[in-house]
């Protein structure tokens, strides 16, 4: 039981933590909490499924298709609602703005097309396979490998290469990056689409995991996803894949030891207790105030 | 001829003003010296210079273009580097990075460029490492480059501050207190440091309180009170200028 708990926990973790990683660099350079990531998610799993019912591709191209419509989307959204109140207002009116784009990119899939729930058609066949007492399922060895490969591509990115030396360096000082040359608002769109891309990858394999997309599906994964973000500490990489994966272990942990309808109220709970006795995170690290 | 001119420029930030009509000529390959009391607006006319702060009236140009409404990125790229008063290193990212990033930037690492970057910019990557590597080693940082930049001491991270903005190739090179915090003989290697900027064909606007690095490194001095130009000329002339010394030096100076 314990070990296939853990199984389900991680698969489910690791979405979180594909959708956290997108809360967590968009935070880490411009300080935003950027609300309408669930929504991007949401989109992501919509344009899979999309992909996949009329144009009836592999579901590993869709995906692909899937994270390059939503890098777009990103920025697009990071273009439209976000840049023109940098530096020209308080954070809290980019915050409101997001939680704008949020409703307002919910609302876009139910008028294209209808509040109801739909379904990725079986197009891959999921056998499942016992290790020791454990039941996998190939659709979690899947998920787990596509994952991994992706967080692991992330690291690459931010360490080796020039765009990710670039993130670095704006996420610790926005203005001496510019100072020294970093065209900012470039990174910051790059930032966008790259978490963008990572939701909605998550989107597509949470579709096929659960077998279920709806236009509000973003809501409460977003939330989850950003709670994830801030249990390993907000701004931190490696923070919002460990916490994405702790929060999807917890919770369903809490569901099969202890009550299934209580599945939110543990994630968020166990949130709370985190940041009581540890306020920065899991890696994040500790602020102090200049007095 | 004039490399940087600041032509009548004003700088108000509500009701203050921070700068008032500041008119300042640097020339190629000088060292011109920035003094004046706290909040004389020395920092503001670095701010208005690199394009943190647009100026209220008034102009820049720097090699007789109108910069004043660049963003500072492409200011930057034109040539002009500077260090910071309270520094602002990189610090989890290792010193021979922190050179790096301003390195990258003036070749150009954009969107698809990184994209690319995989197949053909290898020999840049290359010819980048042993720039920065060269720089390192002209602050006396090669040995720590793979460190942490907030693992250095107080004086060597306002070396690698000076090595990170020379890695923008500058024509022009700001440097906002650089001797601030130093102990006698780290001053005496930045006027060494500075000496060698400048035989690399490298103009320096530095604003200092160091007297003795001032008098020393500068050819031309201008002087700021409450946002005015109270004076400007050669070292000698400065330090009998009436209004300075009674502004800002001092008597007994």
């Amino acid at each position: 039981m314990f070990w296939q708990q853990l199984i389900n926990g991680l698969t489910l973790g690791s979405t979180y933590a594909l959708i956290a990683l997108g809360y967590t660099m968009v935070y880490g350079i411009i300080q935003l909490i950027n609300f309408a990531h669930g929504e991007i998610y949401m989109f992501g799993a919509f344009a899979g499924l999309f992909l996949v019912t009329r144009f009836g591709v592999n579901v590993f191209v869709a995906m692909l298709g899937a994270m390059i419509f939503c890098m777009l989307l990103g920025m697009l959204v990071e273009r439209i609602a976000y840049r023109p109140l940098r530096g020209r207002s308080s954070r809290l009116s980019a915050l409101i703005s997001a939680i704008g784009v949020s409703i307002f990119l919910s609302t876009l899939m139910v008028l294209i097309r209808g509040p109801q729930t739909d379904r990725y058609p079986d197009t891959i066949e999921i056998s499942s396979f016992s290790l020791g007492p454990v039941q996998v399922s190939s659709l979690q060895v899947i998920i787990l490998l596509v994952a991994a490969l992706l967080m692991l591509g992330l690291q690459v990115f931010i360490h080796k290469t020039k765009m990710g030396k670039a993130m670095r360096a704006c996420s610790e000082d926005l203005d001496a990056s510019s100072l020294m040359g970093v065209n900012v608002n470039r990174v910051i769109s790059f930032t966008f689409a790259l978490g963008s891309a990572l939701a909605a990858a998550g989107g597509v394999m949470v579709g096929l995991y659960y077998n279920a997309v709806w236009p509000y599906m973003g809501l409460m994964a977003g939330l989850k996803a950003f709670a994830a973000a801030v249990l390993g500490g907000i701004g931190s990489i490696p923070g919002a894949m460990l916490g994405g994966l702790c929060s999807g272990v917890l919770e369903i942990f809490g569901v099969a030891y202890l009550a299934s309808s209580y599945r939110d109220a543990i994630a968020f709970g166990i949130l709370i207790v985190v940041l009581l006795v540890r306020p920065q995170g899991i890696l994040g690290k500790p602020i102090s105030k200049k007095v | 001829m004039e490399l940087l001119e600041i032509r009548n420029v004003s700088q108000e930030f509500g009701g203050l003003r921070a700068l008032d009509s500041v008119n300042l000529q640097v020339r190629q390959e000088e060292i011109f010296g920035l003094i004046g009391p706290n909040g004389a607006g020395k920092t503001t006319l670095f701010n208005l210079i690199t394009g943190i702060y647009k100026p209220t009236e008034g102009q820049v140009l720097f090699r007789g273009r109108n910069i004043e409404n660049l963003p500072p990125h492409q200011i930057s790229r034109l040539g002009i580097g500077r260090t910071f008063q309270n520094i602002r290193l990189f610090r989890k990212m290792s010193v021979l990075d922190n050179v790096k990033v301003g390195m990258h930037a003036v070749t150009r690492a954009g969107f698809w460029g990184t994209l690319r970057e995989w197949g053909y910019s290898r020999k840049e990557e290359k010819k980048i490492d042993e720039r920065a590597r060269e720089l390192l080693a002209m602050v006396g940082l090669y040995d720590k480059r793979m460190e942490y930049a907030e693992s250095l001491a107080y004086g060597e991270q306002r070396r690698l501050e000076v090595a990170r903005a020379l890695g923008l190739n500058p024509v022009l090179l700001l440097l906002d207190e650089p001797a601030a915090g130093m102990n006698t003989r780290e001053k005496e290697e930045l006027i060494e440091l500075v000496a060698g900027i400048r035989g690399m064909s490298i103009t320096v606007l530095l604003v200092e309180h160091d007297m003795n690095v001032v008098m020393n490194v500068c050819e031309r001095i201008a002087v700021l009170d409450y946002g005015r130009k109270i004076a400007e000329g050669d070292p000698y002339s400065i330090r009998n200028d009436e209004r300075v010394i009674q502004s800002y030096l001092g008597v007994g100076m």
